[in-house]
């Protein structure tokens, strides 16, 4: 029944629910079971780190808890979502650079590492050399960059969790790929 | 749309970007979880949200048995002894002879973790408020004082009379 619903038009649902007192807490968890492993991704992609990631994930989902009341449904409840989740991201990865006082290359030569010799990567080298390319890109290409080629999102959906116009994300997307083609040829 | 990107979104080969990445690299996923962690996230994002309400609904009384609160709660008990102390004493003479017989000792007695934080002399001027000249010790050598009669060519000659350089001072 669920399923069904969450096919049809979930979003609807889980609004209803959750703004209803008596089926906030179902609708909040439908809510989670939907998007759970989207945000999962789109934040592991960005601090690498599965630990980090996991509690990461948690945050995001309490701060959505928490501010569900102000959402007045000018953007679609995925879009809002993401917004939460990439904030949370990019935080994360300010503080964490900023704690381990290493300037930015430094951090993302940490992450590469972490890339190189990580067991929860199953890739094969090539994989590993691709994610070492995407690494080399300063942040926020790096999350255009993850959400066109892995989740393959629409620009304006980007340009609605960003906050940036269509063409720059489609510039900033066709720059990502050129640097990334760059970095395979050379290493 | 600016000019500067108009030869991007006018490229008809624009959809076609990534496609060399794409045939090279696929777009699989190289990340691996724990088994199992996806059926279990859920539960313990909701145990997380359980966990953010109990302690919402708690931190009205809890507050006041956070270690915080208890020890601004010392502290704020320890000063309106001191003030209680020093205010219901009659008579100057009886009052300062009081604060005087306070050691910083006995004072710290009320809460040493944190009254230790306070300034030594801030507490030692105020218990010798009324009586100043009793903040210097009985056998305090006022001949240590600075001697103002002393000129440059005194202390000059001091210095050749001990054959001690400029530079002697400036590498102390």
């Amino acid at each position: 029944m669920s399923a069904l619903i969450l096919r049809e038009n979930a979003e609807q649902q889980i609004l209803e629910w959750v703004r209803t007192k008596e089926t906030a807490t179902r609708g909040f968890r439908l809510l989670v079971d939907h998007y759970n492993e989207r945000v999962y991704w789109l934040i592991r992609r960005m601090v690498i780190d599965h630990d980090e990631t996991d509690d990461l994930v948690q945050e995001t989902f309490i701060k959505i808890w928490k501010n569900l009341d102000g959402f007045k449904g000018d953007s679609s409840l995925f879009t809002w979502i993401y917004r939460i989740a990439t904030n949370e991201a990019l935080r994360f990865l300010k503080t964490k650079k900023r704690k381990i006082m290493l300037s930015l290359s430094g951090y993302e030569e940490y992450l590469a590492k972490q890339i190189d010799g990580d067991s929860s990567i199953s890739g094969n080298e090539i994989q590993k050399k691709l994610q070492l390319a995407i690494l080399s890109l300063p942040e926020k290409q790096r999350l255009v960059f993850n959400m066109k080629y892995y989740e393959e999102l629409k620009y304006e959906e980007m340009s609605e969790i960003l906050g940036t116009s269509v063409g720059a994300l489609k510039a900033s997307y066709h720059h990502a790929v050129k640097k990334i083609e760059q970095f395979v040829t050379d290493h | 749309m600016s000019e500067k990107n108009a030869h991007i979104n006018n490229n008809p080969d624009r959809q076609e970007i990534d496609r060399n990445l794409s045939n090279t690299f696929g777009r699989v996923n190289p990340f691996v979880t724990p088994q199992g962690y996806f059926e279990n996230l859920p539960q313990q994002i909701m145990k997380r949200i359980r966990k953010e309400e109990a302690g919402k609904k708690n931190s009205g009384l809890n507050v006041l048995f956070k270690p915080y609160s208890i020890a601004a709660i010392s502290l704020a008990a320890a000063a309106l002894l001191f003030i209680a102390y020093v205010l219901f004493i009659p008579g100057d003479e009886e009052k300062a002879e009081r604060i005087s017989a306070i050691s910083l000792d006995e004072l710290l007695e009320y809460n040493p973790e944190y009254i230790t934080d306070m300034d030594e002399w801030l507490l030692i001027e105020t218990l010798y408020a009324d009586n100043e000249t009793e903040a210097y010790p009985d056998d305090y050598d006022q001949s240590l004082d600075f001697d103002s009669t002393i000129t440059n060519d005194d202390i000059l000659n001091y210095m050749i009379e001990n054959d001690l350089s400029e530079t002697f001072y400036e590498n102390l």
